[in-house]
């Protein structure tokens, strides 16, 4: 029955809406295997009881006759995303106990679609992370080889797909933390627009860039799955009233005269020589397919991390000011004063690389710095949203380049040295800033056996493009059919 | 350049307390990335409006309006998502989380002698 777990949500609709296997051995199968490939560190918790609990209720729909998409498809969340009665860490200590008293709004999205939940998947503290070395849980494993790191900060969720531990997994992209962990693992994962999917109950990192989205692997089953998120939801401010189009709708069209820039500044030294061989075959793959490659100038692309590394922490910085250890979270022993239960109760609760990056974001917003850094920052952030809207208004439909300057490294291979880490996003992050909808697709391995990942950045809302393009040279190529021996 | 007197500023500001054993590799590590930073003096800003938002998002406003603490919905396999209105909590829902408390009331250290 472990295959059952492996099974890509066409096949999962076939075999349950005819009966061959039922919800309840699917689910069972699903956490199985995720039992069997604890090794991974994949999870921060199964939830067995209440996803079979969850599944006898699909299979009694199911038997009653009812059938949507994703009726009785096991999923695994990433554990920033709140979920009522089990726990939601945020792969921290601070929040080791924390039991969300709400289902976070993807969630109910999800749980009514009749998605079953699994459990929650590790990442970074607090996702801010690139290789999702940062959780209190440990370290997770790269399914392609456990010596690697899987990328971050939504490591987990990445990884338990191209383990096969279950079709589907929700994560979350500040800089790339959906796109880059797509990359290292060899799956899909997408991040849409800014404001296209609802925030309301996911744990805030740096708000005017934190976006909810899926991974899958394939891209068919990462639309079906993108359907259900999006959406204009009254708990969040920033989601926006647009129409959701059926994605699916547009898997399988022609992409004859599309227009795909490829950005001259994302193909520079640096840039490793297996990724850019492997995105420079995929872009004549798509040329063979009908499309007119052009290539663009995004002239402050080599800004974007500088601009991401003080924004994000001076936005962290305040998001994180309420674990404070008084109405949630960890509160340090002892009868303290206020402020050094404040201090005590934050230095244990929170892990190295977070302390740093509120360090950061709290130098960059203090008096005397805050003109410098935080406003320059925000005045070169417009400039990189502008490269991306005229290469948009008068050279491409879409642009192409590669997710990573690099496949997976080693574990351990960059924790002394950050800034090393943090350029690691520099493909990815610039799509955050001008809030556009990312995508990183398989397109090929390195001489080590590491996935590549191609990444397709749209137009605002234009997330039909990037399915479109992906659908079809996926249909052209068989990167997404391997899977790492760990998988069987 | 930061010191590490002003990291150790900087942790009071932010409410951390820092281990000393480790404040010279995070001094270092700070600089290497503000260092990193500086090269934004080279962009050309001017006329360049700051950007906090890239949608141009506006307020969202709702009467404000007395509503009763609900019980908190549950998600159930193809229902609808609740998600129609603003909702609020019952109070017991959130003093589970709360570390020390005294029936509804959050305990805290002496704040006023």
């Amino acid at each position: 029955m472990s295959d059952l777990a492996s099974l890509s949500i066409s096949e999962i609709r076939t075999g349950l809406d005819s009966k061959k296997f039922s919800c309840i051995e699917l689910t069972k199968a699903c956490i199985d295997r995720a039992d069997r490939l604890n090794s991974l560190n994949c999870f921060t918790q199964l939830s067995p009881e209440s996803a079979v609990r969850e599944a006898e209720y699909a299979d009694t729909l199911l038997a009653r006759g009812e059938r949507s998409n994703l009726l009785g498809v096991p999923i695994g969340i990433k554990d920033v995303i709140c979920t009522k009665g089990t726990f939601t860490t945020a792969g921290s200590n601070m929040l080791k106990n924390f039991k969300a008293p709400y289902d976070a709004t993807v969630v109910r999205r999800l749980k009514a679609a009749g998605a079953i939940s699994i459990g929650k998947l590790n990442m970074d503290e607090f996702a801010m992370g690139s290789s999702n070395e940062n959780s209190a849980f440990g370290p997770v494993r790269n399914p392609w080889n456990p010596e690697y790191v899987p990328g971050g900060s939504s490591g987990g969720s990445a990884a338990a797909v191209a383990a096969k531990i279950c079709p589907i997994t929700l994560g979350t992209d500040t800089g790339g933390s959906i796109r880059q962990p797509a990359s290292f693992c060899g799956i899909v994962g997408l991040k849409p627009t800014y404001g296209r999917v609802s925030r309301y109950g996911v744990i805030a990192y740096a708000s005017s860039l934190d976006q909810v989205g899926a991974f899958a692997s394939n891209v068919r089953d990462c639309a079906l799955v993108t359907k259900a998120l999006c959406g204009v939801d009254v708990n969040d401010a920033t989601s926006v009233d647009k129409e959701v189009p059926d994605f699916e709708r547009v898997l399988g069209a022609s992409i004859k005269g599309l227009r795909v820039g490829i950005p001259k500044e994302y193909f520079v030294p640096g840039l490793d020589s297996h990724v850019s061989d492997a995105v420079r075959k995929a872009l004549s793959v798509l040329e063979e397919l009908g499309a007119i490659p052009v290539e663009i100038s995004l002239p402050h692309t080599e800004a974007a991390v500088s601009v991401y590394y003080i924004l994000a922490p001076a936005e962290a910085s305040s998001n994180l000011a309420r674990y404070d250890g008084i109405r949630y979270g960890h509160r340090a022993k002892g009868s303290l004063e206020l402020k050094d239960l404040y201090s005590k109760s934050r230095s244990e609760g929170f892990g190295a690389e977070v302390q740093r990056r509120i360090l950061i974001g709290t130098y960059v917003l203090s008096t005397g710095y805050y003109d410098a850094y935080y406003l320059k920052a925000q005045k070169v952030r417009t400039l990189i949203a502008k490269d991306f809207s005229n290469a948009f208004a008068q050279h491409c439909d879409l642009i192409v380049s590669p997710t990573a300057p690099t496949t997976a490294f080693k574990i351990g291979e960059k924790v002394s040295d950050p800034m090393q880490m943090y350029l690691n996003d520099i493909f990815t992050i610039p799509v955050n800033l001008a809030g556009l909808p990312g995508m990183s697709i398989p397109c090929g391995f390195d001489g080590k056996g590491l996935p590549i990942g191609l990444q397709l950045i749209g137009k605002p809302w234009d997330e039909e493009t990037l399915f479109g393009v992906a659908s079809a040279y996926e249909t052209a190529t068989d990167w997404h059919t391997r899977r790492p021996e760990i998988a069987g | 350049m930061i010191s590490e007197d002003d990291i150790k500023k900087l942790a009071s500001l932010a409410r951390l307390e820092l281990d000393p054993a480790f404040a010279p590799t995070l001094t270092e590590h700070i600089n290497s990335i503000i260092g990193y930073m500086e090269r934004l003096n080279d962009i050309d800003t001017a006329g360049a409006e700051p950007m906090s938002h890239v949608h141009g998002a506006t307020n969202v406003l709702r009467e404000d309006a007395v509503q009763p603490a609900g019980s908190v919905p549950d998600s159930s396999a193809l229902g609808t998502p609740t998600i129609s209105a603003q909702e609020m909590l019952p109070a017991e829902a959130l003093l589970d989380n709360v570390p020390d408390h005294s029936g509804r009331f959050i305990r805290v250290p002496l704040i006023v002698e």
